[in-house]
């Protein structure tokens, strides 16, 4: 009995170190593919010829602005997806890296800015920036400023190497961004990632108003007084030290093209006057800056023309590429308040000259 | 700390095993053994329970410290009824404690629902059996960590049986090896089957307007595969990292859904709170000393205090109260009868299918949002109508490692190709569930060899790289 019990151990332990060392073998070979190809860029710059595959904002933007070698950023929300980078090399000459945040934050941007300018890294190591395309979406200007839009994975923002486990030991990273790519031998095209709607067929009328939800008339006017202290406070935490810290740095800081609708929407929530307030005093805080070029997009001919929008606000790739000339060549800048004010006043007028009842009026 | 995250699997449970055993080899025999491994677990467990953050760890030491007190004055006190006057306060605030937090909406502290049960368990066979056990030992009882977070709940007497024999014991590689197997099953439960059927439920209830009849059936039938998959994956976690040290843990799912009966189902599903609602509820009630009528009256009483205990709505209610009144009726016609394995085969068969199909749907309500939800669901198994089943809900199953495979044979060109790994799960949990014996019980029979170690090998890599990304255990919100 007491050798079946002893025979038993000694099995059991052989098992235990043939375990143990599969164990290890196999964490050890998982975890020096992951680092060896990063198909998130967390620890070196690209492989030469990996087809790699770019499409999670959250977990790729980091290693982007870390270990590629740019001049130059897009910052912002989904109005920021469909640019081409391609566009700021042929208009302006930049070597630009996309590094959107669908629904962004301002603390979104604040975080990936932070990476941008992070001295340490390999990406300033190599190049210094030139410029940062930064897309100012007003109506996000009230969130909190500790707030992101999705939780982030920390172990690819942070400094903890132990963490780091989440990525190294992580069945979605071996299959679906090493295994994927190395099978489809296709990886994505760093000038058009991140595209969404970017086939014509969205872009029209019809659709736009047949998905357009209405929001609910706000009884309660909201102030300038109400919009103010976070509108302030994010442009002070989130945005503009990175303007006083780089003054070797242009921003290209703009408002984008929303459509007629968005003003709709403004009405109906009841904070026309406020949001108007903002505009103009984001506006004179940035213009504060001689690094700050600020553009005006929203009172162009395009935005009551809804055939130019997937939806209420998102806009047709051709109007990313009427942008990318326009920082190049200055058109639709505002370089003082008081063009803004002008600027603010066409846009109010282009409001009330919109025939909102025949476009409600219709069955879509 | 979750038993299924890396911190877990690759740093607490390997530091603390090989800090364990050192320890208990260095001691053997020694006096200060007992106490030297009680401090080192308790350490241990305050590491384990620290990691879910400064509040909870707030409530649990205030939960202790209430308990200290009340156990220390009925220890001292020598007059019966002011001691019963004690039992009493100590019982009423840690029911008012869970109550709060259950329905203030304030924040739920982890496992409170679990360790408040403990202290009114450890309290009452305090003052029942007079018991004079050192506060190390009730600490441990209360904080240790393979049964801190589900359970399964345990009475003292057991715990410290159990805790003596694991402190005396000696390292045993045969059942080591045969626990790091059970903590794989338990792991692959959870993380590759209760959250693959997890994902589809909850695209289920997602878009309950528009079900098809069979996704409405299925998201029902998915849910429960999920619930059982998700407690008893935790449970066998818990029950094997005590085999590793050496102890046993209470049973607390016996197959449930093999049960030929609700009565029988109540006897293999969470084995342990069904006991600790009959020796803490339903006998001090009465039990079934007061006759028929009061039985049953008990009995429902019983079902509706678990309800509440499982959630704060409305539907958790209804959950209870369906099975009570089923429980009620089944117990009416058992009579006296205490043999529940009665029938041939394909009786069995027939009360299995329909003790499971009224269980499931009893679970509807366990997870609908609201009885208006729950009862759209049931309305959608009737007029839901035929639907090929949605690509969205199809592809929870479509897990990479097995639909890359797939996508290369020839199973691509069967027409229902896309559902396949849908089915695929089905039938793995079908046959597992229906079919198999029990994880912990099979682990304990099966002989350790290369087939074993490559199985636990297979699952616990499969497990741990699948970590990323997966959800929080279900019953830690209980």
């Amino acid at each position: 009995m007491d050798n079946n019990k002893k025979d038993k151990n000694s099995i059991g332990k052989r098992c235990f170190l043939a375990l143990l060392a599969m164990l290890l073998l196999f964490f050890a070979a998982c975890s020096c593919l992951v680092i060896y190809v990063d198909p998130f860029f967390h620890y070196h710059e690209p492989l030469e010829g990996f087809p790699y595959i770019v499409d999670n904002q959250l977990s790729q933007n980091p290693g982007m602005a870390q270990n590629m070698k740019y001049d130059s950023c897009i910052i912002g929300s989904s109005m920021t997806v469909n640019f081409d980078t391609d566009d700021f090399h042929e208009f302006m000459g930049l070597n630009t890296v996309k590094l959107s945040y669908s629904g962004a934050y301002p603390k979104d941007d604040s975080n990936i800015l932070s990476i941008v300018f992070d001295r340490s890294t390999y990406a300033r190591h190599s190049r210094d920036v030139k410029a940062v395309f930064l897309a100012m979406d007003v109506p996000t200007m009230t969130a909190q400023t500790d707030t992101t839009k999705y939780p982030l994975p920390e172990y690819l923002y942070d400094d903890n190497i132990f963490n780091d486990v989440k990525y190294v030991l992580n069945k979605d990273v071996l299959l679906q961004y090493i295994m994927r790519p190395l099978i489809q031998k296709k990886g994505s095209d760093l000038s058009e990632i991140y595209f969404s709607w970017w086939t014509p067929e969205y872009y029209n009328i019809q659709w736009v108003m047949h998905t357009y939800e209405e929001p609910e008339k706000n009884p309660e006017e909201v102030t300038w007084e109400m919009v103010y202290p976070k509108t302030k406070e994010n442009l002070e935490v989130n945005i503009l030290p990175f303007i006083e810290q780089n003054p070797d740095t242009e921003f290209y800081v703009f408002y984008p093209p929303y459509s007629i609708l968005y003003w709709h929407n403004v009405m109906q929530e009841n904070s026309y006057d406020a949001t108007f307030a903002q505009y103009r005093y984001i506006a004179e805080r940035l213009l504060e800056y001689d690094n700050v070029h600020l553009y005006y997009f929203q009172n162009m001919e395009e935005v009551t023309d809804l055939n130019n929008y997937a939806d209420y606000s998102h806009y047709k790739p051709e109007i990313n590429r009427y942008m990318v000339e326009c920082f190049a060549n200055g058109t639709h800048e505002v370089h003082s308040v008081d063009e803004m004010d002008n600027e603010l006043l066409k846009m109010k007028q282009i409001i009330a000259d919109f025939d909102y009842d025949t476009l409600f009026s219709k069955d879509w | 700390m979750l038993f299924n995250s890396y911190e877990f699997a690759l740093l607490f449970l390997p530091l603390f095993m090989a800090g364990f055993f050192i320890i208990r080899k260095a001691l053997r025999e020694k006096p200060a053994a007992d106490k030297v491994l009680t401090c080192y677990c308790l350490a241990g467990s305050l590491i384990f329970y620290a990691l879910f953050g400064r509040r909870n760890l707030i409530v649990l030491g205030a939960s202790i410290l209430f308990n200290l007190v009340i156990l220390l004055l009925i220890r001292k006190c020598t007059a019966d009824k002011v001691k019963k006057v004690l039992l009493f306060a100590g019982v009423a605030g840690n029911c008012i404690a869970l109550l709060f937090f259950k329905f203030a909406g304030v924040f739920f502290p982890v496992a409170i629902s679990f360790y408040t049960f403990n202290q009114i368990s450890y309290l009452v066979d305090s003052y029942r059996e007079k018991s004079e056990d050192k506060i190390t030992d009730y600490l441990l009882y209360i904080l240790f960590f393979p049964k801190l977070l589900q359970g399964p709940l345990m009475r003292l007497e057991d715990f410290q049986r159990e805790k003596r024999a694991s402190f005396e014991g000696v390292l045993d590689w045969n059942m080591l090896m045969k626990a790091l197997l059970l903590f794989s099953v338990g792991l692959f439960k959870k993380v590759i089957l209760a959250d693959t059927f997890g994902a589809a439920v909850d695209f289920g209830y997602s878009s309950l307007e528009s079900l098809g009849s069979l996704e409405a059936v299925l998201t029902a039938v998915f849910y429960s595969f999920q619930l059982y998959f998700d407690f008893s994956g935790y449970c066998d976690v818990a029950a094997a990292v005590c085999m590793m040290m050496g102890m046993e843990l209470p049973l607390n799912f016996d197959s449930p859904y093999r049960a030929v009966n609700i009565v029988d189902f109540w006897k293999r599903w969470h084995i342990t709170l069904t006991g600790f609602f009959t020796r803490y509820i339903y006998i001090p009630l009465g039990g079934n000393r007061k006759g028929t009528a009061r039985t049953y009256l008990n009995l429902m009483i019983v079902f509706l205090i678990s309800g509440l205990w499982h959630g704060n709505g409305f539907t958790f209610i209804v959950w209870g109260a369906m099975h009570g009144v089923l429980y009620v009726i089944t117990r009416m016609l058992m009579g006296d009868r205490k043999n529940i394995e009665t029938g041939n085969v394909f009786v069995r068969t027939v009360k299995t299918v329909l003790t499971f199909a009224y269980v499931t749907a009893a679970w509807v309500f366990f997870r609908a949002n609201t009885v208006s939800d729950a009862l759209k669901l049931f309305t959608k198994m009737v007029t839901g109508g035929k639907k090929a089943l949605p690509a969205g809900f199809s592809s929870c199953f479509q897990l990479d490692e097995i639909w890359y495979i797939l996508k290369v044979t020839p199973v691509m060109k069967l027409s229902f190709a896309w559902d396949v790994c849908l089915w695929g799960f089905l039938a793995a949990a079908c046959v597992m569930i229906f079919f198999n014996k029990n994880a912990i019980r099979k682990v304990k029979d099966c002989r350790i060899g290369l087939g074993s170690t490559v199985l636990t090998f297979v699952l616990l890599a499969w497990s741990i790289v699948s970590f990323a990304g997966v959800s929080t255990f279900l019953y830690m919100n209980f």
